[in-house]
């Protein structure tokens, strides 16, 4: 391909980077904005899933790459954000996606080295990742940086204090950031996800099931039916409902909105 | 021709919505929006609205209503031959006299029309919606800023209507979620009238247009169709785990600025009482 059709191409496609976007709502984030036209790029941890989705996107006629990354790790988003300049030129979207529990505790039982671990991967990944993406995303007129945080950054539960902190953060540094970063025309907003069926979410459960010695099938049952009873639409929301949010937030529909935290849950959290 | 692909395109063929305040200029632009993606329409307002042959609107049904009325809604929905699928609740009374001059009427205006209209339809289009839940039925309505914010600009009734409303959709969202029917509304900030628009941006107008428009982060007012994109989001099936939200499409006029430049500004613009306004 000529350079000159190369630079047309990028000017008429838009690029989008989603930290881990190998698994649940950020695979379906991935997945969501292939569709709306954007060429993706995006982290995860394995190798080999990472490019068992790059390939099974390729068979759809997605634009994607990815990169294994340590997300506690401040090389890593450099690393990722020289990947998909160098790749496709410029960086119109950024969605901040990664995070997890990786020690499921009480404030009684949780170190100061798992607040560290969890500061660094579910806040200051996204602190990180914007910092490396700005130079990038300030280019564009309209870019958009999109945080993923979570229902317990609103009402945090009696577990993981760590995580449900570091969740609150992100949508302190959303409204912030929509302030400082609306003179250079980038727009910042959050979704909240509330208890959505994912690989982590299983995950927890099945960590939470053996520090407790319990059967992973019957806690995952008996957390299913809690969760069911107390959301109002009576279920659990799926990857993609989170992914349809963070689409509408990336597309010139909501160019009016910034500094927003749109809660996707199910109405979990507006009930007692 | 790609830039097409980063505008939401889902269709609303399956969608049959009740648009209530469909004459004003915001229900007219939320009206079409709903038409273009294919939504078959049933305006209603007090005023008939009228619809040339080129309009999206044209072929909508159009029913005359004051919703504050219970017997009013009951023979409405009467005449309805189809099913509804969703209700875009708009009208408010945005009464604004001065604090030292509100009457009881006063609040009772406000609740009226921005509140109790929206209890009494929901109320009675629950069974209708709840027999669509296979199409993903949806109320929606409009709040404001004002309703966790406060402006000398605008009336303390108006402000309580709004925040009301809220809590309303948040009620509605946890008593009807069960049956599936989703409650949500956006959260609007300044939205310019095209009526207006000539002024606004003529000439004369630079100094205010500029101070208008840097009190928001994004350096400009909100459109129609600001409004409208969003609840069009917010009723298509991609929205379909959202309910009890309030969304704000504001440009950012909600967040508050430290040393209050905004505030201020705001509140230079504060109510004349009857008596300033006659001399």
């Amino acid at each position: 391909m000529s350079e000159k059709s190369n630079t047309q191409m990028n000017i008429e496609r838009k690029v989008a980077v989603v930290t881990g976007g190998s698994s649940g709502i950020g695979l379906a984030t991935v997945e969501k904005l292939c569709n709306l036209g954007f060429r993706v790029a995006f982290s995860g941890k394995t190798q080999s899933k990472i490019e068992q989705v790059v390939t099974d996107f390729s068979k759809r006629g997605f634009e994607t790459i990815g990169l294994s990354c340590d997300h506690r790790e401040i090389s890593s988003f450099k690393k990722l954000v020289s990947l998909t300049v160098k790749t496709w030129g410029k960086i119109d979207v950024l969605v901040n996606n990664v995070g997890g529990i990786s020690n499921v505790g009480t404030f009684v039982s949780l170190e100061d080295a798992d607040w560290q671990e969890s500061l660094n991967l579910n806040f200051m990944s996204t602190v990180r990742m914007i910092k490396e993406s700005l130079p990038f995303l300030e280019k564009n007129k309209g870019s958009r940086i999109i945080n993923v945080s979570s229902f317990v950054a609103q009402q945090p539960g009696k577990w993981n204090p760590h995580y449900s902190t570091a969740k609150a953060a992100l949508l302190n540094l959303t409204k912030y950031l929509a302030n400082e970063l609306s003179a250079n025309d980038i727009l910042v907003n959050s979704v909240i996800p509330g208890s959505i069926d994912t690989e982590g979410w299983r995950s927890g459960v099945l960590l939470r099931a053996s520090k407790n010695i319990l059967e992973f099938d019957t806690l995952f049952k008996d957390e299913v039916k809690r969760i069911n009873s107390i959301t109002p639409l009576g279920r659990m929301g799926q990857s993609f409902e989170v992914a349809e949010c963070i689409g509408f937030l990336a597309s010139d529909s909501s160019s009016f909105i910034t500094g927003t935290h749109l809660v996707v849950d199910g109405g979990r959290i507006v009930g007692l | 021709m790609f830039m097409a692909g980063f505008q939401l395109s889902s269709s609303f063929t399956n969608k049959s919505v009740l648009v209530v305040g469909a004459a004003s200029e915001l229900g007219l632009m939320i009206s079409r929006t709903f038409a273009q993606r294919g939504a078959k329409l049933v305006l209603v307002d007090t005023t008939p609205i009228k619809v040339e042959k080129a309009d999206e609107l044209y072929g909508s049904t159009q029913m005359i209503c004051d919703v504050t009325k219970q017997l009013a809604i009951t023979k409405m929905l009467a005449k309805l031959s189809h099913p509804l699928t969703g209700m875009v609740y708009l009208p408010r009374a945005r009464t604004r006299v001065p604090i030292s001059e509100i009457k009881m009427g006063d609040l009772n205006k406000d609740m009226e029309v921005a509140v109790g209209g929206l209890l009494l339809l929901s109320n009675s289009l629950r069974g209708v919606l709840k027999a669509s839940s296979a199409d993903n039925p949806f109320i929606l309505c409009l709040s404001s800023v004002l309703a966790t914010q406060v402006s000398s600009a605008e009336g303390i009734t108006y402000h309580l209507s709004k925040a009301a409303l809220e809590q309303l959709v948040r009620c509605l969202a946890v008593e009807f979620g069960p049956e599936g029917i989703r409650v949500n509304a956006v959260s609007l900030g300044w939205i310019g009238k095209r009526k207006n628009e000539e002024l606004f941006l003529s000439e004369k107008n630079f100094s205010y247009r500029e101070t208008v428009n840097s009190v928001h982060p994004l350096r400009r007012i909100g459109e129609s169709a600001d409004a409208a994109e969003a609840l069009a989001f917010l009723a298509s099936n991609e929205a379909k785990f959202i309910t009890g939200q309030i969304l704000h499409v504001d440009g950012g006029l909600a967040l508050q600025e430290p040393g209050g430049a905004r505030l201020s500004w705001i509140n230079s613009l504060k109510i004349k009482s009857k008596e300033s306004k006659s001399s």
